[in-house]
């Protein structure tokens, strides 16, 4: 019993790095109707800006808020310049653009801190906390599961009841309607890739503690987030962030469980994506995206 | 005569096809303009011209104003609420949300709370389905909606794509009431896109005929409808005495 609520936490955790991943993934589909697949990658980049700011001396959590401050203001201009040229492209066009920029973002964090693997400092103290009798779990597991309930709730709040938050809603529901009532929504398509970059600089940050850093680093946590983003529907913020918990909870008992799960996890997760196409390819809370045209 | 809006010598195209060629165009202030014409002659291009949503050469005036180049979110600001062609709610968002949006421009004229009790003395129905998602409407809800949306913005200009399209005769005939009372605003001036010219022309002082692109008529709605040949052409079977009344 012990053992399984372990597994569990330790799945809620890695699961809540999935969720708000999924989320960044949802919030780009839902106002252009393209998966960023260069969402991980992205990440790893905003990891690795954490990890040198941390070598430079400055320490773990100004480090954290500068690396989301940073992303933000990059995947602006990223959009800016890369994406919102092939704005009115064919769709394989853009698939072709997202995994150059895939590519690109990966050899880029390549070339500046070469593919040695880094350890990275946790945000939160070393050391186990006592939740029971014989059970203890590591801070850093708690700390992140914390950190990513409190990005949702916040980034859940932020779309709720800020004015901002309903323009970019209305965005990414009806590009001309928003227009119409006055939403610049070209500045909203930036500000959601800023939004989902500087979520992704989090999820990032508190991965790497566990999997160490390295520029490959964003493969896993990007097809276990797209996972969850499909199994909830990648057109429902609140049932992508529910299916990346309940992909990081499968994640995490298939590895303890199954033998030899940890080798096959991932497989676990392309599994999961292929019979959520077959069975149900809106996902459990979304809709099918009706083109206009 | 001040004029809300004013159109000159306007073209517009998607691509290589063009759809205007070279429209005058007046609505006067505080009046009800009725665009009308056939399936494809261009009155949806025309209100989308006026909205930049479409490449545009020529003069189009808002208030006096040249507004030539300027970004449809920026003519929204300007106060020109624009019902479009398919109603364009936002489906995924609940109705008080579609609401919110209307009043997006409004905003910090702050009068928010009085336009939503007016929208909901207009449209009862949709003060009972405010939590509810624009998507999940009736056609006529969602026309109510639409309407009320950019009533929400307190706009100086409203310009209404055929608003009676696709609803049943009875929810027609109420909509319209309701137009017809809101015309009735002090200030607010109307520019009505529809094929229903019967119904447009009890609402509108005044209509502009639209024929592939090219006006062929404008004048006062009794002085078109007088003109025989035009009222047998373009005004569906409606007579003149029957306009006159």
């Amino acid at each position: 019993m012990t053992f399984f609520l372990e597994q569990l936490i330790i799945g809620l955790s890695s699961g809540g790095i999935y969720a708000i991943m999924a989320l960044a993934l949802v919030m780009i589909y839902k106002s252009t109707g393209h998966v960023n697949l260069a969402q991980g990658e992205m990440a790893v980049f905003s990891t690795f800006i954490a990890w040198t700011l941390v070598q430079m001396g400055v320490s773990i959590w100004p480090a954290i808020l500068l690396t989301v401050a940073v992303s933000f203001i990059g995947a602006i201009v990223l959009e800016r310049v890369v994406i919102r040229p092939f704005a009115k492209a064919d769709d394989l066009v853009l698939v072709a653009v997202f995994v150059g920029l895939f590519l690109s973002v990966h050899s880029l964090a390549g070339a500046i801190w070469n593919y040695e693997v880094k350890p990275f400092p946790s945000a939160f103290s070393d050391g186990s906390i006592n939740l029971m009798a014989d059970l203890s779990i590591r801070v850093h597991t708690l700390g992140s599961l914390l950190a990513t309930g409190a990005v949702l709730t916040a980034v859940w709040f932020f779309f709720r009841y800020t004015r901002l938050g309903l323009a970019l809603r209305a965005a990414a529901d009806n590009h001309v309607s928003s227009r119409l009532v006055g939403i610049n929504v070209s500045v909203m398509l930036a500000l959601g890739w800023g939004l989902a970059a500087g979520i992704g600089a989090v999820a990032g940050v508190m991965i790497a503690p566990v999997t160490f850093l390295d520029p490959g680093m964003g493969l896993a946590p990007l097809i276990f987030a797209l996972a969850g983003a499909l199994l909830g529907g990648i057109t429902s913020p609140f049932g992508a962030a529910l299916g990346g918990l309940i992909v990081g909870v499968l994640e995490a008992m298939v590895s303890a469980y199954v033998p030899y799960g940890i080798e096959f996890r991932e497989l676990i997760a392309l599994m999961l994506i292929l019979s959520v196409l077959l069975v149900r390819p809106a996902g459990f809370f979304g809709e099918f995206m009706t083109r206009r045209v | 005569m001040k004029l809300a809006l004013e159109l000159n010598n306007v073209t517009a195209s998607y691509g290589h096809g063009s759809i205007l060629h070279g429209i005058d165009l007046e609505v006067p202030e505080g009046e009800v303009t009725a665009l009308l014409g056939a399936n494809g002659a261009g009155k949806t291009t025309t209100l989308r011209a006026i909205c930049g949503m479409i490449e545009t050469h020529g003069e189009v005036r808002l208030f006096g104003e040249d507004i030539k180049g300027k970004s449809t979110e920026v003519i929204a600001r300007m106060g020109v609420a624009h019902v479009p062609d398919g109603r364009g709610t936002f489906t995924s968002l609940t109705v008080m949300d579609n609401l919110r949006l209307g009043a997006f421009t409004a905003e910090e004229r702050g009068n928010f709370r009085r336009s939503l009790d007016r929208v909901f003395d207009y449209f009862p129905r949709l003060k009972e389905r405010v939590g509810q998602h624009a998507g999940t409407l009736s056609g006529g809800e969602q026309q109510m909606l639409a309407i009320g949306r950019a009533l929400m913005a307190e706009p100086r200009l409203i310009l209404l794509d055929e608003p009676s399209i696709g609803l049943a005769p009875v929810i027609v005939k109420q909509l319209f009431e309701i137009l017809d009372q809101i015309a009735g605003d002090a200030g607010v001036s109307m520019l009505l896109v529809e094929q229903n010219s019967n119904l447009a022309l009890k609402l509108a002082s005044n209509a502009a005929l639209l024929e592939v692109g090219n006006l062929v008529a404008r004048g006062s709605t009794e002085e078109l409808s007088q003109n025989q040949e035009i009222a047998r052409a373009y005004l569906g079977n409606i007579t003149s005495e029957e306009a006159g009344a």
